[in-house]
């Protein structure tokens, strides 16, 4: 008799349930050490980032407050002495620069009128009566008058004047050790002399190369203080290189020249092919900022029975002209040039106000 | 042949039972498994988060450490800086004298090395002096008058005076410097000479006095009928505003979208400022 064993199906079903049983065992055992290695490695991380921010902590209280386990941290910022005097005087220092950048300088004004009011037997002389000046917006109000203008040629004069006005600024210029350094403004006064400006040094004056003082409630002596006249307008850009090399065009025979040793560096003279050239200068350094706008004008006979004239100008002017750091100011019109803060007035620019009675027709 | 079909069908049922208790077996696996999957992903999701935000933290306050140390830097060169300022032989020759609180400071040897718990005697008294006479820190009406009144009387041959007066402090800025400032209002009635004179003694004044605006014209005196030049001047006169530090909080949000942290200004540096209240 035969009996015929062939692998029933429940066998095989249980193999395959036995295989699929250990395989989804090892699935899921791996997945779950995977999931562990993730979380551990996670939380080493965090761990990790906890010592560091711990440390971190650690270190800005060392900075701001200080304590007893800093090292290497320097002095504490809340344990600086005397830290608002300390800052208030820094901020003061820096202070000070910005105040000095802005400073303006009203006296000014009488030697611009000087040089932009017109003063010739041919346009007539103009005096201003009334001056209104606003350093913010550099807005200029004049009403002026003139006891000899031809009808209303000195104010025509007194618009073109001031169109074609500029000024000139700069530094004085000492040798020293091969290289030019600035001389302190307060010790250069100016003249001009036979139409030639010059500054005059006042070396050994105090702060002018002079003996310094330390610890002092004294006023320094003045010892021997040396004047030199140091030239300051050139005919063209070669008299200039000539006098910064040594050769002063203008220097008589037997006289010391300043040439080689000092000289004026502009920051508004320009030359072109070697000439001044006013066109170029003007650019920069126009007076005017804008145009003249010229008001009620009126042409007539006053109360002292002369012929007057009177008008009233609004203009804008260069806030470059007024600014005290801006040193050695010159202004520059039609017929003179007057030095600023130098200046002594050679007229009276001011007059009292006209009143015309009988307006000319 | 019957019992050999009871065996089998009982082998059988033993088969089912091992059947069974594998695909028990693999049921307990696969729900521990995804369980265990399952707060991991949660754990993940939270961890990441955290790290996130920790490395957030971490870069604000290295930022805030390199801040302290510019801040330690910045301080002992200034300090550095006033201490080699105290002994400038150009501050000192521009000669200003000294109150009556330096009594023996050049014997205590301040020769530019003290420390800074003496910085108050070296401001008074050093040639750091020019700098508190060029723009005090206390606001003191009576001090700016008296100095730009002395400066009149200093004048060369000078105007007359026919009033000053002066506006309360109110803040300004100069370029990009926080001021104070008063207005110094005055009236002068004299030659052109005179009145330019006056003018160019206040603008050589190592104290600022800047003008703003101005009127002259000629004006007949009520008693004596003499028509002179007047000036209408408006001066503006400085004070410097102590200086402190400031603290500043940060805020760090978790979520850069989170509307209540940044509304309370956070990620965006500055939340509070106060200033740091110390002894000197």
């Amino acid at each position: 008799m035969y009996e015929i064993n062939l692998v029933p199906d429940v066998k095989a079903e249980l193999l395959h349930k036995q295989k699929l049983r250990n395989l989804v065992i090892l699935i899921c055992i791996a997945a779950g050490v995977a999931c562990v290695v993730v979380v551990i490695i996670l939380a080493g991380i965090v761990a990790t980032e906890a010592i560091t921010l711990a440390q971190l902590d650690h270190e800005i209280k060392c900075r701001s407050e200080g304590d007893t386990n800093c090292t290497n941290t320097d002095t504490p910022v809340n344990k600086f002495d005397n830290l608002e005097t300390l800052l208030t005087m820094k901020s003061q220092m820096y202070d000070l620069n910005a105040l000095n950048d802005a400073q303006m300088n009203l006296s000014r004004i009488f030697s611009m009128f000087d040089v932009i009011l017109p003063d010739s037997p041919q346009s007539g002389t103009v005096n201003v009566s009334m001056l209104d000046a606003d350093f913010e917006s550099m807005q200029f109000t004049i009403n002026a008058n003139s006891k000899n203008s031809i009808g209303f040629t000195a104010r025509e004069a007194f618009a073109k004047g001031l169109k074609y006005a500029y000024f000139d600024y700069g530094t004085y210029k000492r040798e020293e050790d091969g290289t030019y350094v600035d001389i302190p403004s307060y010790c250069i006064t100016e003249h001009e002399e036979n139409g030639i400006l010059y500054g005059v040094y006042a070396k050994g004056k105090a702060g002018c190369e002079a003996p310094l003082v330390t610890k002092s409630t004294e006023l320094p002596k003045v010892t021997n203080v040396e004047y030199i006249k140091i030239r300051r307008t050139y005919k063209d850009e070669k008299d200039l290189d000539n006098y910064i090399n040594g050769k002063d065009s203008l220097a008589k025979k037997g006289e010391k020249s300043a040439a080689g040793s000092y000289y004026f560096e502009s920051q508004c003279i320009k030359y072109v092919d070697g000439e001044f050239s006013e066109e170029k200068t003007l650019e920069d350094c126009a007076l005017l900022d804008g145009d003249v706008e010229l008001e009620a004008g009126s042409y007539g006979r006053s109360d002292g029975n002369q012929m007057v004239l009177t008008f009233t100008a609004n203009f804008t002017l260069n806030r470059k002209a007024f600014l005290a750091q801006n040193k050695h100011m010159i202004f520059v019109g039609p017929t003179k040039r007057n030095v600023t803060d130098s200046y002594e007035p050679v007229r009276d620019i001011f007059s009292e106000e006209v009143t015309i009675v009988e307006e000319s027709k | 042949m019957a019992s050999s079909t009871k065996s089998s069908k009982s082998v059988a049922l033993g088969k089912r039972a091992k059947i069974d208790s594998a695909q028990r077996y693999m049921l307990i696996f696969v729900c521990a498994a995804s369980v265990l999957l399952g707060v991991t992903v949660v754990a993940v999701i939270y961890f990441t988060k955290l790290i996130s935000f920790n490395l957030k933290l971490i870069s604000v306050k290295n930022e805030v450490i390199t801040t302290y140390k510019n801040t330690q830097k910045n301080l002992k060169e200034i300090s550095n800086s006033v201490s080699g300022l105290s002994t400038n032989e150009y501050l000192e020759s521009v000669s200003r004298m000294r109150g009556s609180n330096c009594e023996g400071f050049d014997e205590k040897g301040m020769d530019g090395s003290y420390a800074l718990s003496d910085l108050p005697m070296v401001r008074e008294c050093s040639a750091l002096r020019v700098i508190t006479d060029a723009l005090p820190y206390t606001k003191n009406q009576d001090s700016a008058l008296t100095s730009f009144y002395i400066l009149l009387l200093l004048a060369d041959h000078g105007a007359s005076i026919d009033n000053i007066s002066a506006s309360d402090f109110e803040a300004i800025e100069v370029g990009d410097v926080a001021l104070s400032t008063m207005k110094i209002s005055a009236d002068f009635k004299d030659s052109q000479t005179a009145i330019q004179k006056s003018l160019q003694s206040i603008e050589k004044s190592i104290r600022n006095f800047n003008i703003s605006k101005a009127t002259l014209g000629y004006s007949e005196d009520e008693e004596t009928g003499l028509t002179q030049l007047s000036l209408s001047a408006s001066f503006m006169s400085f004070n410097a505003e102590k200086a402190g530090l400031v603290a500043i909080k940060r805020t760090v949000c978790a979520k850069a979208d989170n509307e209540k942290c940044t509304a309370a200004g956070g990620d965006n540096g500055i939340v509070e400022l106060s200033s740091l209240e110390y002894d000197d």
